[in-house]
């Protein structure tokens, strides 16, 4: 096999430099063992090597390659771990450069920003609105104490002695009613269907049928209505509804 | 004088004799030749029925004209008419209303009729029972042979009652089928909730296979639809972005997607173009739909609110969820319906 002559002359260079160090060859061992070694059969290059080169050579796609390699760097297992004596003495002389784990919520959010950009960015959007001042008419209304009938605390029904008691009352009648609602109107939220709302026609059937369990948080408000009438909808809306049902809806057809 | 004008009297008598043979019997009008039904059940270890797989195309692959009495009980109301039917077997169909016996106060009876037609060729292809799949419906329902020789409008039905195996709610349906073994056509269907209680019933009064459909008005469908290709990306078929949902009602799986275009003629503005997906269980359908959105928006911070209503066995809902305008129909607990939006758009 033909050599390049630059290359066998390297080698040799290269040959009687480590002869050198070791002190025991001489110029002409380091020349035949060039030889030897030029003389053996050449192995062709992996394919992967030759992408490789070519892709770091290649000035195209270079974003969408870097963009790659780092993600494949995310990948698990990706990272080589450095040799545990270099990161104790990392950690000897750099203390701040000391593996961290990094917080659960960070992976959450990283996650959801993966899965859902669209909200990731309404969310952000949102979270730089400036926030308004509350009218100078609220702020006062609050700053005087009104029992539930609206009237100056003193004068209303749940008149307390304690300076706070109006507001508490009043914070624990909102409470009361808060928990009531969610008790008679589960459905208003998402809930379950069948507890609250209108219920089909008809007496309650087999009661060994077991009623649906949610299987996904719901996070939108869910409306039931007991008619079309006072559901907001189109004219072409309500047609579609009727050719999808192959119903004649009531309500103001 | 018209077939039309010439038919109504005895389309009339029909209909006055029907009503007093359920009157007087209290269940449907259907007889056996045997007297007593022998109910033979076939569940999901045995054989279906072998005109099953035929059942959905019977309607439009089937050449006949009949008359065909409807009662439907909606809200506390019921709408109680006459249908006459016709199919050219090519996918052309024809549905008229002659006769309206009864409706809902809030309908004017002069614009009743129209109005039924109308909505009844829909009705006539979705509201009526067909197998939409029947891998799916051996799966999901129990059917029971309750007699091979059911007798309607002259002609030899097998009776059989459909019952899902397990119940999605304790208002599920039932549904009782009298259909022609030659052909798979349904020609008498009760839907009924699991306590008895009857929904819907239909039933052929007269049926002539090969009838005389020249003085009807065959059509196909009257929505302008585009079938589009789930199996492939739907963003590029549509020319803006599409929702699916990801998780469907227990047994329910992806039947078609559509692109269904509403003509300015009826929205009274622009084109409404949507996206309708229909999942199936083999026999029932649930429909997802979201209006196309071609303009390129910010993500809408308002995770919105639907609008749920019950209409018969039906609940349908409406709304903005996620900037998204959904609409979502079906036959299931609304929670699935739910369930359907939430995963569809967020």
């Amino acid at each position: 096999m033909a050599s390049d002559p630059a290359l066998r002359d390297a080698l040799v260079a290269a040959l009687r430099h480590a002869a050198a160090q070791r002190g025991d060859a001489t110029a002409a061992a380091a020349e035949v063992a060039a030889d030897a070694l030029l003389g053996l059969p050449r192995r062709a290059a992996p394919a992967a090597l030759e992408g490789a080169v070519v892709a770091a050579l290649h000035a195209g796609q270079r974003g969408a390659r870097a963009v790659a390699a780092v993600a494949d760097l995310a990948a698990p297992g990706a990272r080589p771990a450095a040799p545990a004596p270099l990161a104790e003495r990392l950690a000897e002389a750099l203390p701040s450069a000391a593996p961290r784990v990094a917080p659960a919520e960070l992976d959450a959010r990283v996650a959801a920003a993966l899965t859902d950009p669209e909200a990731g960015l309404a969310a952000r959007l949102s979270g730089s609105l400036t926030p308004q001042p509350a009218p100078a008419a609220l702020a006062a209304r609050l700053a005087a104490p009104r029992g539930l009938d609206g009237a100056p605390r003193g004068r209303g029904r749940f008149q307390s002695v304690q300076p706070w008691g109006g507001r508490l009352a009043h914070g624990l009648a909102l409470v009361a009613a808060a928990v009531l609602a969610v008790v008679l109107l589960p459905g208003t939220f998402g809930g379950a269907p069948g507890l609250g709302g209108p219920t089909p026609a008809g007496p309650k059937g087999d009661p060994s049928a077991v009623a649906p369990q949610p299987r996904v948080p719901l996070t939108f408000m869910v409306r039931r209505h007991q008619g079309l009438a006072a559901a907001p909808i189109t004219g072409a809306e309500r047609g579609l509804i009727e050719g999808v049902l192959g119903e004649l809806l009531g309500g103001g057809s | 004088m018209s077939r039309r004008t010439f038919a109504r009297p005895l389309l009339a008598a029909l209909a006055a004799a029907w009503t007093a043979a359920c009157d007087d019997a209290g269940s449907w009008s259907v007889e056996t030749d045997t007297g007593a039904a022998a109910v033979v059940t076939q569940g999901s270890g045995a054989a279906l029925p072998p005109f099953l797989g035929a059942m959905r195309g019977a309607p439009y692959q089937t050449a006949f004209t009949g008359t065909r009495r409807v009662v439907l009980h909606r809200e506390g109301a019921t709408f109680d008419y006459i249908e006459d039917v016709g199919a050219d077997g090519t996918g052309r169909f024809a549905v008229e209303v002659p006769l309206v016996s009864a409706l809902p106060p809030e309908f004017d009876p002069a614009l009743a009729a129209p109005l039924l037609a109308q909505r009844g060729r829909f009705g006539y292809r979705v509201r009526d029972p067909q197998v939409t799949d029947l891998a799916q419906l051996a799966l999901n329902w129990d059917v029971h042979v309750v007699a091979r020789d059911a007798r309607v409008a002259g002609h030899t039905c097998w009776r059989l009652e459909l019952r899902r195996r397990a119940p999605l709610s304790a208002h599920d349906v039932v549904y009782e089928l009298a259909v022609d073994p030659r052909t798979g056509l349904v020609l008498a269907w009760r839907e009924a909730d699991l306590a008895g209680q009857v929904r819907s019933e239909v039933e052929y009064l007269t049926l002539q296979y090969g009838g005389d459909t020249s003085g009807m008005d065959l059509r196909e469908r009257d929505v302008t639809a585009v079938d589009l290709d789930p199996t492939q990306d739907l963003a590029p078929q549509v020319g803006a972005p599409v929702h699916l949902p990801t998780l469907t009602p227990p047994g329910f799986a992806l039947e078609e997607v559509e692109l269904l275009s509403v003509p300015p003629a009826v929205t009274g503005g622009a084109l409404d173009e949507w996206v309708k997906a229909v999942f199936t269980d083999g026999l029932e359908r649930v429909h997802f739909l979201h209006r196309v959105d071609r303009t390129v928006a910010l993500p809408q911070a308002q995770p919105g609110a639907l609008d749920l209503v019950t209409f018969g066995s039906w609940t349908f809902g409406l709304g903005t969820v996620n900037g998204v305008r959904v609409m979502v129909a079906g036959k299931v607990p609304s929670l699935y319906l739910e369930e359907l939006v939430q995963t569809a758009v967020f």
